[in-house]
């Protein structure tokens, strides 16, 4: 056969030797395509960033499913439907906690552990040191509603995925040392080169303000060892008087205006609206103490959709972490554990009821009246006790610190909806149990262990 | 490699070039109706002399004077013929109609005549393809060949339909096979945002698409009324040369062409169906809205009247006093001096409407000596069964080739789609339509009593002029479905393009070069928006996503033939593929809407957005060797090198090969053969496959920050001002810098039989596959600070039996009648997962998933179930509660630990296919069967729990639970009261205990809305009537007076009856949509069946 050679060959060659080209194409012909051209490069994180989704990761998953757990459990509203009529009962099963669990650990506390690891390796003092209270906050929340947990050994992503559990007693040390190191961050007098402003939503990066919040947390701390530790109460009437002297100075996160930054018991109610407020126990209780908080914090006129939640359940409603009123509570009754006088403990709960009462609205007339009728302390100092706590479940409305309060007091006096033990704590999550199950306690239940405070 | 391509390449070319002292002989080669045979080959018996025809059919040739050349073309009878110099010749290879001659269409292109083949295939031909009127390529498909799966979604115009060969390979990636479209994959994905989720799983294969609007998978756009053939490429021997996209197999999509050589043809196709639903819920029509017996209306409490646990409605009446919620006025009690008239029960089913498609197709083809062409308009609209819904889809096609030389030829088509849909919201949505629809109270009318309750704000408004929605529950819940399609529309707009065109060489008369193109090129643009007041969004929201997806692929082909004797021949092809696809991502979230019914960006008074871009790159080297012995042994080997961009460059590149082999060990001599066996081939094939990663899968990226949690869609930054970002989250994947390929090694056995002059024939295939270091989201502890972490890890088997006989029972000059019968067995195991993991969601509820479970085949649905007397035996009798005092006492208990329940997948699917066909007339109809395979109805769960459903209308009545009698006590152990009272630590006797079905059980025992997910698995078999069709041709003699090519008449029927034990909508049905998370049913929108026209013409 005959075939014309004379420009085929050469365009075969040509071909297989562009052919031949295409392959020898660098490394980055591939690599460089798999890149998330959507996300910021590590290089590029700035501590702002870290701060603001880490305060709104605490504020929201407190005031969402803790918030809710802690509320239901202690009664202060009633699961009306759905899951939340089972959570009412105590219907809990471990899945029910991975959200809430999953949210701490990994939006909050491990997020705020790379910015308090940037923050120290560049030497921003001020965000190492609002990073250390704000880890030191969360954890309390975690081992308050879980007792031992691991932390230690917690955060590390892939060097370590099965993090072993540590002692709920010791994690309480833990707490109290990133707080004395947060405080000493604050106090440096080089802030470092980038200061928190707008991006700290809680106190616009005013160090005396988060260090008052600090001593706030060290005082809780105390204050729930103290029951027959005369010692721990002291301690905690020194942290509560470094810490706030007015609502001004109250540790709360506001949120936004718009569906995608609202307060999440608006979210809850606006979706699921499963939860009675107004046949809630508190309602109840303000009802017959004619409380004059009542038509601020709950409609119980009308059988609205929300089911009447007004002051907390608004849009941009805050989350209250700690407030001024909680610590006079906080403060009369370490007065009392520290054997003092009711006549001073009566002082701090008489304040307390005023500035929560102020807090929300409240004219003076009607706190005149409320204290006048609730304000004066029985003789004995266990009842004393008894009675603040019973003010501080209506003051710490929907803030889980009223659930150890209950815990700590068994004030006020409630009666299981089911079975008879209301819960003490709550169940390690399923996720754990089914990634972590070397380490996570087994044999948990809702009332036991009790977290290492609660005796 | 490049070494071996090129010796490859020098050896052929020097060991054929041999010349010997000959005469030229010319000619051309054509088919019985004058067309060319591109590439039919001419061989000279006894030398190794041979040339093949060019594009036109023209051949030259050198050989000695006198000797014999033997002329073959694929799928034509080989014909021997003496030389002679002197005139051109013009040889005419006749149609070779023997069945087994068929030839399909293989990978990269490569035609086979199937008897070559050593894998299983299947083609679907054009005749079967628009059947159904509905212009859904994929649910043509449907039954009509082994091994495949198929599942519409629901009924909704332009809703997706999943598709699947054999069994499942991957967990979380891909499992759909690949599309190929005249030798170019295009796009299958499904492009989905769900604002009704709460999770990050909003989109992709493993999207958990619980709600929204039913997503589309884009591989629905092609017109079926275009192609010519589909050829399923089932195993991975049979798609090595495609590589880790045809993973999951591959459909060969071959478009039609117009004819070289033939006048111009115009085909008009027109078809019009009427839609209904074809299977609903049963619900109870005894009692009323309200609760505990007593009737609450839209009013009242609404944390009662949700429910339809209210009064007998034979002792309601109405006061007929005219209000918001009814024209007859408020339900009161028979004492009330106020009643009228007797309160009735309102069928909320009368919301659906017949749905319309009219589908129109005109097409233009012909040729001439060299050339040839087709265009081709279609159009397609449909308007659903759900008032307002509707779907657009306009189609244009236009391809062709040349032959510029006796060597050159080229060919090329593009196809533009634009498609248009308004959709329905769906599933687990308080604005779905089923969802809304379900929970309506007997007493309460969604229409209001209106007429045109769709059209007419009447129905879903409250009178009073705030544009508040009048619904069942006074406002709070779950929307009015009127409400639902007039206020919270899905609109989806889409636009198209894709094609390819081709160039091939004819270097030597052994060797041709091709180089192809294609493109895929689309931008879907979606619109969902909710108004003020929707359940969804209190505060409206309006959500824009776009996805503009691009892909483009490239084949350089060099294809060599070879005669190496008159018992040898062989051919080797060498490619190179290069591929790529970028997907931009575009998600515009607009809140708290200010003006209501007016869903546009700007009445928002908040926004978020989101960009996400995907892309990925691939390139390959592949081969093809085939070896062919005395026609009737064929070898095929190849092998493919891949470098993937998903992948590290460490490990990027990866190889694996095939082989097949058939071997004809029995064939007749001809037509006139008496044997009963009159064919026999057996085949056998082993082939690996690799599979990449995901996109983006090595590193972990800092993402804007969202939080949520399972009650709440939560709060997304930027928030006043501030941008959050996280880098561990509830959802954040640790990514995975050593990743590898995945591995599926398959084996594969298979005949290929013919009895009786083939009237008979049995393909039978048996097949086993491991797929290895699967890729998969291996969850972890949140205590690491992440949710999960990318790992190879995974290890899944597939062995399975297909079975296809054809036969043709009776085939006389009047009478044809073909009977052809599919059958398919997959058994899936998923092996392991990954260490310390035995469960992992596919999709799903809290307390209805759909898991993949070690040691279980994929898709088993899991959940709780009854606590069983002996907890290790599932068998053993139900515990039914002796502690008195609780509310639950006689019924059975609900276990608090999830297990797996049932699988989703069926035991075997089988087809039978009737085609009759008695002069001009023709009668087809095709019955499909699933046996086995179950599905999660939660719609009846919810139901039972709201009190609507069928099964609660028993309220009141005695039962005695079958089971022992005994309570779980705390600690977790079985126990019974005895006589005493006492706690004894094992189950007791019989239970004795009368009860009665009631509220309580029917909320908390008997349904898995809060009880056991047991309850709702239901086996989702059945047997249907697919098709039905009576068709009238035209004859040929009445056709030429009217100077047409044909006319027919057909009347078609989609989904005529259905017999199945499913309790919900069509057992055909997915939430997820056209994802890996198959098997769910919450509220999923109906199935529908149809009835139709269609007329078809050319001239």
């Amino acid at each position: 056969m005959k075939v014309n050679h004379t420009y085929e060959q050469p365009l075969l060659w040509l071909l297989i030797l562009t052919l031949a080209g295409a392959t020898s194409c660098k490394k980055s012909f591939y690599t460089d395509v798999n890149v998330n051209s959507n996300a910021p490069t590590p290089a590029s994180i700035v501590p702002k960033v870290l701060l603001s989704s880490v305060e709104g990761g605490i504020a929201y998953t407190q005031g969402g499913d803790i918030s809710r757990f802690a509320s239901i459990n202690l009664q202060q509203v009633k699961g009306v439907s759905r899951q939340a009529q089972g959570y009412y009962q105590y219907t809990y099963t471990s899945q029910d906690f991975d959200n809430a669990w999953g949210n701490l650990y990994a939006d909050v506390l491990e997020n705020n552990m790379l910015l308090l690891q940037m923050a120290d390796a560049k030497g921003y003092h001020a965000y190492a040191g609002i990073a250390r209270i704000l880890q030191a906050y969360t954890l309390q929340i975690v081992v308050d509603t879980w007792g031992s947990v691991p932390y230690t050994n917690a955060l590390q992503g892939v060097a370590n995925l099965k993090p072993a559990f540590d002692n709920d007693r010791v994690l309480y040390d833990t707490i109290g040392r990133l707080l004395d190191k947060g405080i000493a961050d604050l106090n440096d007098p080089d802030p470092g080169l980038l200061k928190p402003t707008d991006d700290d939503v809680l106190y616009g990066g005013k160090a005396a303000k988060w260090i008052k919040f600090a001593h706030a947390i060290k005082g809780r701390l105390f204050l729930h060892q103290s029951k027959g530790n005369a010692a721990m109460a002291a301690s905690a009437l020194t942290e509560f008087a470094l810490s706030f002297t007015s609502n001004d100075d109250n540790a709360q996160y506001v949120f936004g205006n718009t569906e995608t930054s609202g307060n999440p018991w608006y979210q809850f109610n606006e979706q699921r609206g499963d939860i009675s407020f107004s046949s809630g126990n508190v309602a109840t209780i303000m009802i017959g103490l004619k409380d004059p908080r009542l038509p601020i914090l709950i409609d119980t006129t009308t059988a609205s959709k929300n089911d009447g939640l007004l002051y907390y359940g608004v849009i941009n409603a805050p989350v209250e972490f700690i407030s001024y009123d909680e610590l006079l509570f906080a403060t009369a009754e370490a007065v009392l554990r520290n054997g003092g006088s009711i006549a001073a403990a009566q002082v701090f709960y008489q304040q307390a009821i005023h500035e929560n009462m102020s807090k929300l609205g409240v004219k003076d007339a009607g706190i005149t009246t409320y204290i006048a009728a609730n304000g004066t302390l029985p003789v004995n100092a266990n009842d004393a006790i008894v009675q603040i706590a019973s003010q501080e479940y209506l003051a710490l409305y929907l803030n889980p610190e009223a659930w150890t309060v209950w815990r700590r007091t068994n004030s006020p006096a409630l009666t299981p909806t089911t079975g008879s033990n209301i819960p003490r704590r709550l169940l390690y999550p399923q996720t754990e149990y089914s990634y972590n199950k070397a380490n996570v306690p087994t044999s948990v239940t809702l009332s036991s262990p009790r977290i290492f405070w609660d005796n | 490699m490049r070494k071996f391509l090129l010796l490859a390449v020098s050896c052929f070319l020097f060991s054929v070039l041999t010349k010997a002292q000959t005469q030229e002989v010319t000619g051309k080669i054509v088919d019985s109706t004058g067309m060319p045979l591109s590439g039919a080959s001419l061989r000279v018996k006894g030398i190794k002399a041979g040339a093949s025809a060019g594009p036109d059919g023209s051949f030259r040739i050198r050989l000695p004077l006198g000797s014999t050349v033997i002329v073959s073309a694929i799928g034509y009878a080989t014909q021997e013929i003496k030389a002679v110099s002197g005139a051109p010749l013009t040889i005419t290879l006749l149609n070779n109609s023997r069945i087994m001659n068929e030839v399909v269409v293989t990978a990269i292109g490569i035609r086979r005549e199937k008897r070559e083949l050593g894998t299983a295939t299947q083609t679907i031909n054009a005749d079967q393809l628009s059947k159904s009127g509905t212009g859904n390529p994929l649910s043509e498909l449907n039954g009509k060949a082994s091994g495949l799966t198929v599942v519409n979604s629901s009924g909704d115009p332009g809703s997706g339909t999943y598709i699947r060969l054999r069994g499942v390979t991957s967990i979380t990636g891909n499992n759909q096979p690949l599309m190929v479209v005249d030798g170019v994959p295009i796009d299958n994905s499904i492009n989905n945002y769900d604002p009704t989720s709460t999770g990050n799983l909003a989109s992709g294969a493993n999207g958990n698409l619980l709600g929204g609007a039913q997503p589309t998978n884009r591989g629905v756009d092609l017109n079926p009324d275009d192609i010519e053939s589909v050829t399923l490429l089932k195993g991975p021997a049979a798609t090595a040369l495609y590589g880790i996209q045809a993973a999951s197999g591959a459909l060969i999509i071959t478009t039609k062409k117009g004819g070289v050589g033939q006048g111009p043809v115009l085909t008009f196709n027109s078809s019009f169906s009427v839609d209904k639903v074809s299977k609903l819920p049963q619900r109870q029509s005894l009692y009323s809205q309200g609760n505990n017996g007593l009737y609450v209306g839209p009013a009242g409490d609404p944390k009662t009247n949700k429910f339809t646990w209210g009064a007998l409605i034979d002792t309601l009446y109405r006061d007929g006093i005219a209000d918001a919620y009814d024209p007859n006025g408020q339900i009161v009690g028979a004492s009330d001096p106020t009643r009228k008239m007797k309160a009735v029960v309102y069928d909320p089913y009368k919301f659906f409407e017949k749905g319309l498609i009219y589908n129109n197709n005109i097409a233009l083809s012909g040729g001439n000596g060299k050339s040839a062409y087709r265009m081709s308009l279609g159009n397609l609209h449909q308007t659903g069964i759900v008032p307002l819904t509707k779907y657009d889809k306009t189609t244009f096609n236009i391809n062709g080739q040349s032959a510029l030389s006796d060597r050159l030829s080229v060919s090329g088509g593009i196809n533009f789609i634009r498609g248009a849909s308004d959709k329905a919201q769906q599933g687990s949505n308080t604005s779905g339509i089923m969802l809304g629809l379900l929970r309506t109270p007997t007493t309460f009318d969604n229409s209001n009593g209106l007429k045109d309750p769709a059209k007419n704000a009447g129905s879903y408004l409250l009178p009073d002029g705030t544009n508040s929605q009048r619904d069942y529950r006074g406002g709070a819940g779950y929307d009015n479905p009127f409400w639902t399609i007039n206020r919270d529309p899905f609109h989806e707009d889409l636009l198209r393009a894709f094609g390819y065109g081709q160039a091939s060489y004819r270097l030597y008369d052994w060797m041709t070069l091709a180089f192809k193109v294609g493109g895929d090129v689309y931008s879907q643009n979606d619109k969902n928006s909710y108004d003020i007041g929707s359940n969804v969004s209190p505060a409206g929201a309006v959500h824009l996503s776009n996805y503009y997806n691009q892909q483009y692929n490239s084949d350089f082909t060099i294809n060599m033939k070879k005669t190496f004797s008159d018992d040898l021949s062989g051919s080797l092809l060498l490619g190179q593929n290069y591929f790529t696809s970028n997907v931009h991502t575009k998600l515009a979230h607009g809140s708290g809407l200010v003006l209501p019914d007016f869903l546009d960006m700007a009445n928002a008074t908040s926004y978020t957005n989101q960009e996400f871009d995907s892309r990925r790159r691939t390139s390959a080297f592949y081969g093809e060797g085939h070896l062919a012995w005395r026609d009737m042994l064929f070898l095929t080997v190849t092998g493919r090198r891949e470098t993937s961009s998903t992948l590290p460059a460490k490990n990027n590149s990866f190889f694996y090969p095939a082989t097949s082999l058939s071997y004809e060990f029995y064939k007749t001599g001809g037509a006139n053969s008496n044997t009963v066996l009159s064919y026999g081939k057996l085949r056998a094939s082993f082939a690996q496959v690799g599979k990449d990663a995901p996109t983006q899968g090595l590193n972990t990226y800092y993402v804007s920050a969202v939080v949520n949690d399972g009650f709440t869609p939560g709060i997304q930054f930027p928030i006043n001002g501030n941008s959050g970002y996280q880098l561990g989250s509830a959802v954040a994947v640790i990514g995975n810098a050593n990743l590898k390929a995945e591995k599926t090694n398959s084996f594969e056995f298979g005949t290929d039989l013919g009895f009786w002059k083939n009237r008979v024939t049995l393909n039978a295939t048996l097949y086993y596959s491991k797929s290895s270091d699967v890729i998969l989201t291996v969850p972890v502890a949140y205590t690491s600070g992440f949710a999960a972490q990318l790992l190879n890890a995974a290890v899944i088997t597939n062995k399975g039996l297909e079975l296809t006989l054809n036969t043709t029972p009776v085939n006389s000059r009047d009478w044809r009648w073909d009977v052809n019968f599919n059958w398919a067995r997959n058994i899936n195991l998923v092996k392991s997962l990954a260490t310390g993991v035995d469960k992992l969601l596919i999709a799903g509820f809290a307390n209805g998933e759909v898991d993949a479970v070690a040691g279980q085949p994929f898709g088993v649905i899991f959940g709780s179930a009854y606590v069983r007397s002996n907890p290790a035996d599932p068998n053993s009798p139900l515990l039914i509660n002796d502690t008195k005092k609780d509310p639950g006492y006689g019924m059975p208990i609900v276990s608090s630990q999830n297990t797996p329940l049932a699988k989703i997948d069926p035991d075997w699917t089988g087809s039978v296919i009737n085609n009759l066909r008695y002069k001009s007339f023709s009668l087809g109809v095709q019955l499909d069967i699933r046996h086995g395979g179950h599905l999660w109805n939660g719609t009846r769960g919810a139901m039972s729990y709201f009190g609507t459903s069928q099964e609660t209308a028993n309220r009141g009545q005695a039962v005695t639970f079958k089971g022992v009698a005994g309570h779980v006590d705390d600690a977790g152990n079985i126990a019974h009261f005895d006589p005493s009272g006492a706690e004894v630590l094992k189950p007791g006797g019989p239970n004795t205990v009368a009860t009665k079905y009631n509220e309580y059980y029917w909320q908390n025992i008997g349904s898995s809305f809060i009880g056991p997910a047991e309850t709702a698995v239901e086996g989702s078999g059945f047997v249907r009537i697919r098709q039905a069709s009576l068709g009238y041709q035209l004859p040929a003699a009445v056709l030429k007076n009217m100077h047409l090519k044909s006319l027919s008449l057909t009347l078609f029927a989609n989904n005529p009856a259905l017999w199945t034990k499913y309790k919900g909508v069509d057992p055909e049905t997915s939430l997820a949509g056209p994802a890996n998370g198959q098997g769910l049913d919450y509220f999923n929108n109906p199935g529908t069946k149809s009835y139709g026209i269609r007329l078809g013409l050319s001239l």
